[in-house]
């Protein structure tokens, strides 16, 4: 079994961070990011997380006589949420708050 | 009328199913419902929206390019998306070749000389590796020689500046530029068989 730790970009973390505090939409997760994520890449880095398997994503139910496209709601996966954990201890080990194990 | 649709449409033709469905269309429909919301302001609604549809697009495109490059089946498609390249190229310096001389920021006679120096140098060289490797027969082979031949000379006819320009080039950058990434790809790249569905 592979044990190394998957990789995770600033976004994808910052991605799972919001999602964790629930389901929701692209455009949502831009607005909520004060600029840190982008309109134009957002959607391939949601794409590309589901391909990893740190998200899944579900067509919202369209109303009767809605127009447009239905939204696609995203929410974090388990292994997602787990993958953020073990990311955010790894960088709170380095910033030296938590203790070392010789 | 709600925006996207002509969008869609496009994003359809251009993009495979799962680039559609996973990152145009969610993009589309935040785009819709964000105009529809919008109260105000729908302008520059529309402007960001179709701003940041072109934007994913383009990164689509040149993801899946790269993607499509790296499992090539051969040598010899890496070799067609060179040529291709190459034509592209060539149409890109046309068209904004023309725009330039009609704008003025380009004069007319140097436009056509730009253009006719770059198939000068690149056009024979490009043919000859294009065509060479697929030429079994020694007619075959003859007429492409033949082919880059006139193609060299009529590049030193092309270039009143500097004869031996194209000429030198197009002898040149097949063994010391072609040659070595065609070797370095096949090497490197493609050294296991790949499957191809």
């Amino acid at each position: 079994m592979n044990s190394s730790l998957p990789r995770l970009s600033h976004t994808e973390q910052l991605i799972l961070s919001l999602l964790s505090e629930g389901e929701t939409f692209g455009l949502d997760l831009v607005d909520r990011s004060d600029g840190r994520i982008k309109r134009g890449t957002v959607y391939v880095t949601l794409a590309r997380m589901q391909q990893k398997g740190y998200l899944a994503s579900r067509v919202e139910a369209a109303n009767p006589g809605a127009i447009g496209l239905p939204r696609r709601l995203y929410q974090p996966t388990a292994l997602g949420l787990r993958v953020m954990h073990a990311w955010a201890l790894a960088a709170r080990a380095f910033a030296g708050q938590l203790p070392q194990e010789v | 009328m709600i925006p996207g649709r002509w969008l869609h449409r496009f994003a359809s033709f251009w993009c495979g199913t799962a680039t559609r469905e996973q990152i145009v269309e969610p993009l589309l429909s935040d785009f819709q419902h964000q105009w529809i919301e919008a109260r105000g302001g729908r302008v520059m609604t529309l402007l960001r929206g179709y701003l940041a549809f072109w934007q994913t697009l383009a990164l689509c495109t040149l993801r899946g390019g790269w993607h499509w490059l790296l499992t090539a089946p051969s040598r010899i498609t890496f070799e067609r998306i060179f040529v291709w390249a190459y034509a592209v190229g060539i149409v890109l310096v046309i068209v904004f070749g023309f725009a330039w001389v009609r704008t003025g920021t380009l004069d007319s006679t140097a436009g056509l000389v730009a253009i006719r120096k770059l198939i000068a140098t690149f056009g024979p060289g490009l043919f000859l590796s294009h065509y060479w490797p697929r030429a079994r027969r020694l007619q075959t082979r003859t007429l492409v020689l033949f082919g880059f031949a006139s193609g060299i000379a009529l590049g030193y006819w092309i270039d009143s500046d500097g004869h031996l320009g194209p000429v030198l080039y197009n002898l040149l950058y097949l063994p010391l530029v072609w040659n070595p990434l065609a070797w370095a790809v096949t090497r490197f790249h493609y050294r296991r068989p790949r499957s191809v569905k």
